[in-house]
């Protein structure tokens, strides 16, 4: 399950001299599985773009949405791609509140993340239904035999592929080119027939002006502490979904995603004047 | 569904932990019916320890598993491989898996330390720090101290928690591992400040370097037992002390109780010690994300 990967890529880096983007987002959220190093980090972002906070409540509702509705269409599995350490209102909590049969399988390449994982599947999970994999992204074919190979997921039935605010994060291959584009294509392939792709993912396109120097300078933020981003349009970012059906209300901005899926996780009102401060452009597409 | 083989023993302790919730018991009401300490049963759970095959059927009976899952769990059991083990982490030594699997069941825990911050003190990042993770390990290895840490944490959770005692010496909070770090000390004060808040059991004490002692003696732990201490956990009052050759158990206390009543004598007051960590935390927080820092006392004297 936590194998060390040996064609890891790059090599593995446990990081405990860099601030983390999964722990800053969980600073963000208002979890406790972040460090000094990661609070010091967020403060200063924050100091930044005050508006980060929401920016963040907002993708997690997103996801908390996107889960509770696909439960509601029937969808019972659930693969959690760049999953993150756990924080508040985590996919299988959700899941388990409208669909107590679901099952999930969480995957992430960062050592912290899956050890987290694991303990909150040791303290809270059901083994016959939860599972964490050390995976990465970039390796499709593997990351899908491992996952496949908990037992957890049946590759016949709908899956629900879950990638949050992960492909904005470089994903650079053995050459150092992005190989985001080319890994999710291949995930589409992978998945059965009924399945459904959910994306979310940060750009500048489309958010007001008065926001993009204080983007700029939270991207060489983030660059200069080690985490570099990958830039997309909202045109380049539904791509990701290749000929899935995208389903109601189509690619938006987060909090504009089925806004009456409540889920109890947050009752934090959101303090956007227009919805494309949230920056993040998200949806979800179903393969036909 | 079919497992690849290998997957059943990664589940046989979250299923344990999973039936004995169901069947409404706590670890400790487990370890009693078990005849061992709370601490093995937590480490079954999260499999940082093998489980025998007749542990695992009375287990099951306590637990009333019905028979198909008993089954199952016997063929997991049946299938599983020898404990992932850690080739990258220091070999514990006996005495120090001693006083681990006992401070649970203890009474009363004194400690001293100088230069170190103690196991169950130390906040996530000092601890993976320690294993110089950067160089070697991996996910198997982190996951495997992550849950190492957890476990023996519980003793601030178990019903009825020890009191325990710490005096540091200031020293301890400079001493990081890896040479000083302010972002990794902060994270260890913050550490501290949370223990403290959450848990009134937790007496911790600093040694400022003003403190008037003649010398630092070794840091050293005591463990006291209560005489209702159940007989199949056979603990009477023990010392631990650690040297570069391993750890001991020194079952005479007297010499470490007259050194940690000096050493008490010489230490701030609790309350005096949460001030202290709120302040240098702050001082080091304000500095790290450039704010200015109002006039504040400093760590050394």
């Amino acid at each position: 399950m936590s194998d060390v990967n040996p064609d890891r890529i790059p090599p593995l880096d446990v990081n405990l001299d860099r601030p983390s983007v999964a722990r800053i987002y969980d600073f963000f959220l208002g979890g406790t599985a972040n460090w000094a190093i990661d609070r010091v980090f967020g403060q200063q972002v924050l100091d930044q773009l005050p508006m980060i906070r929401d920016m963040a409540m907002a993708n997690r509702q997103f996801l908390n949405r996107a889960v509770s509705l696909l439960c509601q269409l029937g969808v019972r599995q659930f693969l959690d791609i760049g999953a993150g350490v756990p924080t508040a209102g985590n996919t299988h909590q959700v899941a388990d509140q409208v669909a107590p049969d679901s099952r999930v399988v969480y995957v992430d390449n960062e050592p912290i993340a899956i050890a987290h994982a694991e303990q909150l599947l040791d303290a809270e999970g059901d083994p016959g239904r939860h599972a964490a994999i050390d995976a990465d992204l970039r390796n499709p074919d593997e990351l899908w035999a491992k996952a496949m190979g908990t037992g957890l997921l049946d590759p016949e039935q709908p899956i629900a592929l879950l990638i949050i605010a992960v492909l904005h994060v470089a994903q650079p291959g053995p050459d150092g080119t992005d190989v985001a584009p080319r890994a999710v294509a291949r995930y589409r392939e992978l998945l059965p027939s009924g399945s459904y792709l959910a994306i979310s993912h940060a750009t500048t396109d489309g958010v007001p002006d008065r926001l993009q120097a204080s983007l700029k300078q939270l991207a060489d933020m983030y660059s200069d502490a080690g985490n570099s981003g990958a830039h997309r349009t909202r045109a380049e970012i539904k791509e990701f979904m290749g000929d899935f059906e995208i389903i109601e209300p189509g690619m938006t901005w987060t909090p504009n995603w089925h806004p009456e899926q409540q889920t109890s996780i947050f009752g934090h009102k959101l303090e956007f004047e227009d919805p494309s401060e949230s920056i993040v452009w998200a949806g979800v597409g179903k393969k036909p | 569904m079919t497992r690849p083989p290998g997957s059943h023993r990664r589940h046989l302790g979250r299923e344990l932990r999973h039936a004995r919730d169901a069947a409404g018991l706590t670890q400790k009401q487990v370890a009693g019916v078990l005849k061992c300490k709370q601490a093995k049963v937590a480490k079954l759970e999260v499999e940082l320890m093998e489980i025998r095959l007749e542990e695992l059927e009375t287990l099951m009976h306590i637990y009333r598993l019905p028979d198909v899952k008993r089954e199952q769990l016997r063929a997991a059991h049946a299938n599983s491989d020898k404990p992932r083990t850690t080739a990258n982490l220091p070999k514990r030594s006996k005495a120090y898996v001693t006083l681990v699997d006992l401070e649970g069941e203890a009474s009363e825990i004194l400690s001293w330390h100088s230069e170190r911050i103690p196991g169950p003190l130390q906040s996530e990042p000092y601890m993976l720090k320690q294993f110089n993770l950067n160089k070697q390990g991996g996910s198997s290895s982190v996951t495997w101290l992550v849950r190492e840490r957890t476990a023996r944490n519980s003793l601030f959770t178990t019903d009825p928690a020890p009191c325990y005692r710490v005096i540091l010496s200031v020293s301890s909070l400079l001493r990081i591992p890896g040479g000083w770090d302010p972002k990794l000390a902060l994270d260890q004060m913050e550490h501290l400040i949370t223990l403290m808040n959450k848990y009134p059991q937790l007496d911790l004490r600093l040694l400022t370097l003003a403190a008037n002692i003649s010398a630092a003696v070794n840091d050293f732990t005591v463990l006291k037992f209560q005489e209702s201490t159940p007989e199949y956990i056979h603990a009477s009052d023990f010392a631990y002390i650690e040297h570069p050759g391993g750890g001991q158990i020194i079952p005479g206390t007297k010499p470490f109780l007259k050194s940690w009543d000096e050493l008490l004598g010489a230490a701030s007051s609790r309350t005096e010690t949460l001030d202290l960590l709120t302040e240098w935390a702050r001082q080091i927080y304000d500095q790290l994300v450039g704010r200015p820092s109002g006039q504040q006392r400093g760590i050394t004297p």
